[in-house]
């Protein structure tokens, strides 16, 4: 008879996981860890109840693979739905559910109450997802703000008998937060995935950001992660406050005055549209190929811009010109890369916050020997008159910024932009790992999706391609010319360890004259 | 063709599509039909009807024009330090060119400001400087001398414009220190010139130099971002002459020019982000204006059998204060070779104190820093190796 009994809740956690006692010490562990409150519990769950859900994960769940501006990651469908499921498959997920049920269960969500004096907890939003963080995948950061989330989570199921060393990347890393929704440069606490961990924090806006790092082996970095929310309409502790005083991330994102932001950007102005003197072309040549000087060649370019609003032209730079910088940037890439903030040393700067940007910058009026990019080619007026001329635009300022993307480290997260821009990127990257899109580091344009329920920037995985407006790895040599209309989002995509080598590109943003 | 607008990204490629999905009807009608006849084509109108022009006033302001027509000379500049002279050269001929450009655009000069004026006789001095590479360009046969001059004009024609003034007194120093070095070299070798004394040629020239020096460096000026260590070179053509010519001027005179110099290579590198090799240059120039002065006092000290303790202390004061840049600049490059300029210091300090024990002090102190310089892989010269081992037996 004993055989063929269901286990209880507590049968499936690990021995005396939920004690009183235990809660009591996490609880003083919670409310002194920081930068904000968090907590870890090893091992949670039954052992032998969570190596079945590895299994049964391993051999048959599908997993998704979706990559957006913010993310790299395979993932399944929301597991909520697993009592929506046939028998078969809710067969070949038993222990999954089981699992499921035991954390939303009412002796783990009081236990999480004792743990860090949150209010009641919702029964019936289950949330959660299994996620696997392959070699190269990664999550930027974020604070978890959406709706009524009250608790963010993470269950790992990674190998369970070799470990998990921290050099193998994927951990979760917690920000400090310099004022409430601006992060610092840099994580200040790392936690590596172990076997039979789970990870939880309280939700908090503005406050509880992380990331998770790129994972650097072959070797599946697995978890069931998820949210506990908020009581929802209808379940005792029922708030309605709760829901109205959440804030997303991307709504704290414009709501707050970024005074911290870095690069700032100051407009320049620009000079009077004309055609290319004798001498604007001869200024140029010391720059750029000739042929994208010729009456013809600019011709040539204006009628392809008018009618495509983007030009990308290869070997940009005229050789001589762009072997100079090519020996530099090289030079460049054999010193150690400054990866810590403090590491960076003028007249490179770190750009904030890391729930937006993170890469090394030069402003747009630096100049001298120390300077390994160009920065003086696009503030000469015979470049600003060839601009105007090849886009058709005539335009009254402009900024640009040198950048630096290091691998494992450096991204631009999705942005929108409300007026019509023109924007121009000349990328000076070096070898071929960083030009492998597989290896992040390239700059797409795409159609933002009006829904704000989905996920902004999804490109691959179930959404269609073409969202998709242009996608421009990052290479050697290489000026791309776009004019942006309205509502068109815009990123770098994060670079992988893998890339080997830094993206380094100069990003200018020009404004037209009013139509 | 600037006026007819591009339609945007996102524009551009829904009409990509929209003529795609056209054309895809008219094929599948065509098939559907088989009807021969050629369709209308509709894409084509569609982007007929884009080629309209854009009737948009563009409106600019004359100083969008002056700020960039400066950034065109700062670029040149850049370029020289990079040691790119031929671009750095390009540059300079489309400063001028610009600047000519703004004045044939422009109805009434006389609301050109100072800078404008700055800019355009910078520039000029800029083809005199770098005369050599740039007289291969040009078709006229004008003398690098013709350039300054016209340099100077330009700047004394900027003097009625409105606007501030620190860039254009800049200019107009700069430009007449020039002068005084093209003057000095043509009297040693002009033989129309040789009975004229030197001073009296370049005299005017130094005095109007200084008098337009003089405001920048006051406390009151406040730093302007063309106040560079490469635009305070033609000091060391002040600081050159007066010491060559020393004996001609007063005491203090001496030291008015001299804390004039001294203020405007500091003021070029009070930025905070100012790069470290700017600094070195400016406090090196610092170090020489100082251990220069000393030399003066230390001249007069040789020469002169009354005044001999005031000419001490002023000798002394002056070489402290060498050792006090010393000081910043080794915080800022510690080459061991420069330990040897310290050294110097120091057997100069030796050399005019009078009593025993400082004396040697400061010997030691010299000894040890040519010591210390020797075990940092530094090649010492006879004259050091002869001291280190005299003092040590």
């Amino acid at each position: 008879m004993g055989d063929t009994q269901q286990p209880t809740v507590l049968d499936r956690f690990a021995p005396h996981a939920l004690d009183t006692s235990e809660a009591e010490r996490l609880s003083r562990e919670y409310h002194k860890n920081g930068p904000y409150n968090h907590v870890v519990i090893r091992p949670l769950i039954n052992d032998t109840l969570l190596r079945n859900v590895r299994k049964e994960l391993m051999e048959n769940i599908h997993f998704t693979e979706k990559v957006t501006d913010i993310y790299r990651v395979w993932q399944t469908g929301d597991l909520a739905n697993l009592d929506g499921l046939d028998k078969k498959e809710q067969n070949m997920l038993k222990y999954l559910r089981q699992v499921r049920d035991a954390l939303y269960s009412e002796e783990f969500r009081s236990h999480v109450q004792k743990i860090t004096g949150c209010g009641p907890l919702s029964a019936s939003k289950k949330d959660l997802s299994v996620n696997v963080y392959s070699k190269g995948c990664h999550l930027m950061n974020h604070d978890d703000v959406i709706g009524t989330r009250c608790i963010s989570y993470i269950l790992y199921l990674v190998e369970p008998d070799e470990g998990w060393k921290p050099e193998y990347g994927g951990a979760l890393r917690l920000f400090p937060t310099l004022q409430p929704s601006f992060p610092a440069a840099d994580f200040c606490h790392s936690i590596p995935p172990q076997w039979n961990q789970l990870s939880f924090f309280r939700v908090k806006p503005g406050h509880s950001f992380h990331d998770v790092e790129e994972v650097y082996v072959d070797k599946p970095r697995m978890a069931i992660s998820g949210w506990f929310h908020y009581p929802q309409p209808g379940e005792p502790g029922y708030d309605a406050n709760y829901c109205d005083n959440t804030v997303s991330t991307l709504q704290s994102l414009t709501m707050k005055q970024m005074d911290l932001e870095l690069p700032r950007f100051s407009y320049y102005p620009v000079v009077k549209p004309e055609p290319l003197s004798k001498q604007d072309t001869d200024i140029l040549s010391n720059y750029i190929n000739p042929l994208y000087l010729t009456p013809d060649g600019i011709e040539k370019l204006s009628k392809r811009f008018f009618q495509d609003s983007v030009i990308v032209l290869v070997e940009f730079l005229n050789q001589e010109f762009a072997n100079t910088l090519l020996k530099r940037i090289i030079d460049a890439e054999r010193q150690p890369t400054p990866m810590h903030s403090s590491e960076v040393s003028f007249p490179w700067k770190t750009a904030i916050p890391p729930h937006k940007h993170r890469y090394l910058y030069l402003d747009h009026e630096e100049f001298g020997p120390d300077i390994i990019l160009p920065m003086d080619l696009q503030r000469l007026p015979a470049f600003q008159r060839w601009i105007q001329l090849v886009s058709g635009l005539p335009l009254r300022s402009f900024h640009q910024v040198g950048r630096r993307f290091r691998p494992g480290s450096d991204f631009t997260l999705a942005t929108t932009n409300d007026t019509a821009l023109l924007e121009a990127t000349l990328c000076l990257s070096p070898g071929t790992g960083i030009a492998n899109t597989d290896n992040g580091a390239y700059d797409i344009y795409m159609i933002g999706d009006e829904d704000p329920d989905v996920d902004a920037a999804v490109y691959r995985g179930d959404q269609q391609d073409d969202s998709i407006l242009l996608s421009l790895p990052a290479a050697w040599n290489v000026f791309s010319l776009v004019y942006r209309d309205e509502g068109v989002l815009q990123f770098v995509k994060y670079v992988s360890r893998q890339a080997e080598s830094s993206r380094w590109d100069i990003y200018s943003q020009w404004n037209p004259v009013a139509e | 063709m600037i006026g007819r607008r591009p339609q945007g990204l996102r524009a551009a490629a829904s009409l990509k599509k929209q003529q795609q999905l056209e054309k895809q009807k008219q094929e599948a009608s065509y098939e559907l039909s088989g009807n021969s006849s050629p369709s209308k084509e509709n894409g084509s109108e569609n982007v007929d009807n884009g080629e309209m022009e854009d009737e948009t006033m563009l409106v600019y302001t004359e100083e969008d024009n002056i700020s960039q027509l400066w950034g065109l000379y700062e670029m040149s500049r850049e370029k020289l330090e990079n040691d790119d002279i031929d671009a750095s050269v390009s540059l300079v001929f489309g400063t001028i060119h610009e600047a000519d450009r703004i004045l044939r655009n422009t109805e009434d000069i006389s609301t050109l400001p100072k800078d404008f004026h700055a800019a355009y006789s910078s520039a000029l001095l800029a083809v005199s400087e770098l005369f050599e590479i740039a007289q291969k360009r040009l078709k006229e046969t004008n003398t690098e001398e013709s350039y300054i001059d016209a340099a100077i004009e330009r700047a004394q024609l900027g003097l009625d414009a409105p606007g501030n003034e620190s860039r254009l007194f800049l200019a107009l120093a700069r430009a007449y220190l020039e002068k005084v070095r093209v003057l000095v070299w043509r009297h040693d070798n002009e033989e129309s010139l040789a009975n004229i004394p030197v001073t009296q040629l370049v005299n005017p020239y130094i005095e109007k130099a200084i008098q337009y020096l003089r405001p920048l460096a006051q406390d009151s000026t406040e730093y302007f971002d063309a106040l560079t260590p490469d635009s305070l070179r033609p000091l060391y053509i002040l600081s050159s002459y007066l010491f060559q010519f020393g004996d001609q001027f007063s005491e203090a005179f001496l030291l008015d020019v001299c804390s004039i110099i001294t203020a405007l290579w500091l003021k070029s590198v009070v930025d905070p982000n100012t790069p470290a090799y700017y600094k070195l240059i400016a406090q090196e120039a610092v170090l020489n204006n100082y251990t220069t002065f000393a030399e003066y006092y230390m001249d007069l000290l040789d020469n002169s059998e009354s005044n001999v303790d005031d000419l001490i202390n002023k000798a002394s004061s002056w070489l402290n204060n060498s050792v006090d840049t010393w000081n910043v600049i080794y915080t800022l490059d510690k080459s061991p070779e420069r330990l040897l300029k310290l050294a110097d210091i120091k057997m100069d300090l030796a050399q005019i104190v009078q009593d025993e024990a400082s004396q040697d002090n400061y010997l030691k102190e010299a000894c040890n820093a040519i010591k210390e310089a020797q075990g940092s892989g530094v090649e010492l010269s006879p004259d050091y190796v002869e001291f280190v081992e005299a003092y040590s037996a």
